[in-house]
């Protein structure tokens, strides 16, 4: 679906308000319930339920399909097409980085915590990630900004806010949420860019020492 | 006012009383229980549990810590015997962070230590808390009331 | 905008049942736009709205739950009683878990912001006949610290309740009755 028209003021600024809605999730689980419910997973349910039912609420009300939204496999080859240069690149510094300093481990993964607590979930967690961020969020900020410069940085920048205050990964997230916004604006399909975000956190788990990124703490637990 | 503007109003209401709520509960979890009260405990097989903490808002000081096991109130302590590898990881100021608490009698069978910073929120004196350093402790003990086995 | 505004005040005053909201979104004046993809449905715009409404209100509800537990939790006064008498050997008073009445206590003292020692308040309290307490079973639990070094000079007591909470992860010690100032020669 193209999204060249120009939308009226409301339906900007409607737009805007839903990715705010959308962002105090991840906000409140971060901040707030990281900081209050301990390492129990069972009220990260609520911010995560909530933003879900709101976003596929907002599909239905907004008469979005499925495939509008970028679950569609027809535009998968020009998406991966756009995103592998970049993942081959970036893939091949982190391992040289890691072999170099004898911290390369490809098995790492399965003795981290995943958001869920099962480790081999956390192949969902990517592209769920880039659902919320793209699917949602990228396509609001095309209604209130436009397609473009302005829209991508603002998923930039909402990604990367989204894993302050550590500071390393707030900069990678940044530096990624901008290219996955730029591609998902080109060819829309988030098996791609999900399956992106998976691969580009494996590599960099792997290469770099899990105490070099805090173990990836985002929000308060960040200090804890 | 237009219903937009009204609406938007109550939307900016909406998220600025829900970042309020969030502050004043992150503030006061926060203040009574700080991130920065770190430190770490295992069980020996010597009948000991054994550990550091530090206070990372006032690096040199020594922290106070309080041993329970079953829930019950075992010994309190300052953290202050010599942890030269606690500082050579880098996760104290100075090396005298450690503590040591002799494990009271016990019957046999399984048991739980936690070890806990003591901490004085704020300038009053009618409020402490404790703050768990680390996980929970599980160990079991035999028939002999010795330390026959721990998980970390 | 302009001329729609107070059109649709009167439509949402004169039609509650629910068509109301939907009329003044899908207003004349939004339908001269295009209206060819998902985005710009307009009669959908009230249902986002509400939507964005329900949400951030949830959002509210969850974390204002959130605050008023951890003030609870944190401030809320938990214990009843008193630090009754205090010498250079020993400290004795009672105390009554508000939350728990019955139960026994695990009573903390401080001397000068310094811990002392701990015990758990469990002995029956013959006094405690108030109006209001249950017949029989006092509420109260009386303690009593018993110093291996006897405390001489001037000194500032305190007595603390302890409470757990999040399984035990956090303990939190809440001061009860006046400080009791002793002097012991």
């Amino acid at each position: 679906m193209e999204m060249t028209e120009s939308f009226t003021a409301e339906d900007r600024a409607l737009a805007g308000w839903e990715i705010v809605a959308a962002s105090t999730s991840a906000l409140v689980a971060e901040w707030v319930v990281y900081a209050l419910a301990g390492g129990g997973t069972l009220p990260l349910l609520f911010p995560v339920a909530t933003a879900v039912a709101f976003m596929l609420l907002s599909h239905h009300a907004r008469g979005e399909t499925a495939r509008d939204v970028g679950w569609r496999l027809d535009n998968f080859r020009p998406a991966a097409r756009l995103l592998l240069p970049p993942m081959l690149g970036v893939s091949a510094v982190l391992v040289s980085v890691g072999w170099y300093a004898g911290t390369l481990d490809f098995g790492r993964w399965e003795g981290g915590q995943s958001i869920l607590g099962v480790p081999a979930l956390s192949i969902l967690w990517g592209p769920l990630q880039q659902y919320a961020l793209q699917g949602f969020i990228n396509r609001r900020a095309q209604v209130v900004l436009g397609r473009g410069a302005p829209s991508v940085l603002l998923v930039g920048l909402l990604f990367a806010l989204f894993h302050l205050p550590n500071p390393w990964l707030t900069l990678a997230t940044f530096m990624a949420g901008l290219y996955w916004a730029w591609v998902y604006q080109r060819a829309p399909n988030l098996l791609a860019v999900g399956l992106s975000h998976g691969l580009m956190t494996w590599v960099l788990i792997s290469s770099v020492p899990p105490a070099a990124l805090h173990n990836l703490r985002v929000g308060y637990k960040y200090f804890g | 006012m237009s219903r937009l503007g009204r609406l938007q109003i109550v939307f900016a209401g909406l998220v600025t009383l829900t970042l309020c709520a969030g502050a004043y509960a992150v503030w006061t979890e926060h203040g009574a229980f700080p991130p920065s009260l770190r430190g770490f405990g295992e069980v020996t097989r010597r009948g000991e549990v054994a550990g550091w903490a530090v206070d990372a808002s006032r690096p040199g000081e020594r922290v106070e810590v309080q041993l329970y096991v079953d829930g019950r109130f075992v010994a309190h302590g300052v953290a202050a015997l010599p942890r030269p590898d606690v500082l050579a990881a880098g996760r104290a100021a100075d090396e005298s962070c450690g503590y040591s608490f002799a494990l009271p009698a016990l019957a046999a069978g399984a048991h739980e230590a936690r070890v806990y910073a003591l901490h004085a929120p704020g300038r009053g004196r009618e409020l402490r808390t404790l703050k768990q350093l680390g996980h929970a402790l599980r160990f079991t003990t035999g028939d002999d009331g010795r330390v026959a086995g721990h998980e970390r | 905008m302009k001329d729609a505004a107070p059109r649709e005040q009167a439509n949402t005053e004169t039609d509650a049942t629910g068509h109301g909201l939907r009329v003044p979104f899908s207003g004349d004046e939004s339908a001269g736009t295009s209206v060819g993809g998902g985005p710009r449905r307009p009669a959908s715009r009230g249902r986002i709205a509400k939507l964005i409404a329900a949400k951030l209100a949830l959002d509210l509800l969850f974390v204002a739950a959130f605050a008023l537990y951890t003030h609870a939790v944190t401030f809320s006064r938990r214990f009843d009683g008193a630090l009754e008498h205090a010498d250079g050997r020993g400290a004795r008073g009672w105390v009554e878990d508000l939350e728990r009445p019955g139960e026994p206590v695990e009573v903390q003292l401080f001397e000068n912001g310094r811990f002392v020692a701990s015990v758990v308040a469990d002995e029956p309290r013959p006094d405690d006949g108030r109006a209001g307490a249950p017949s029989g079973a006092g509420a109260r639990r009386g303690f009593s610290f018993k110093f291996v070094r006897p405390l001489y000079g001037e000194h500032e007591l305190r007595v603390y309740g302890v409470r757990a909470g999040r399984g035990g992860a956090r303990r939190t010690i809440q001061q009860f009755g006046e400080p009791l100032h002793s002097a012991w020669k």
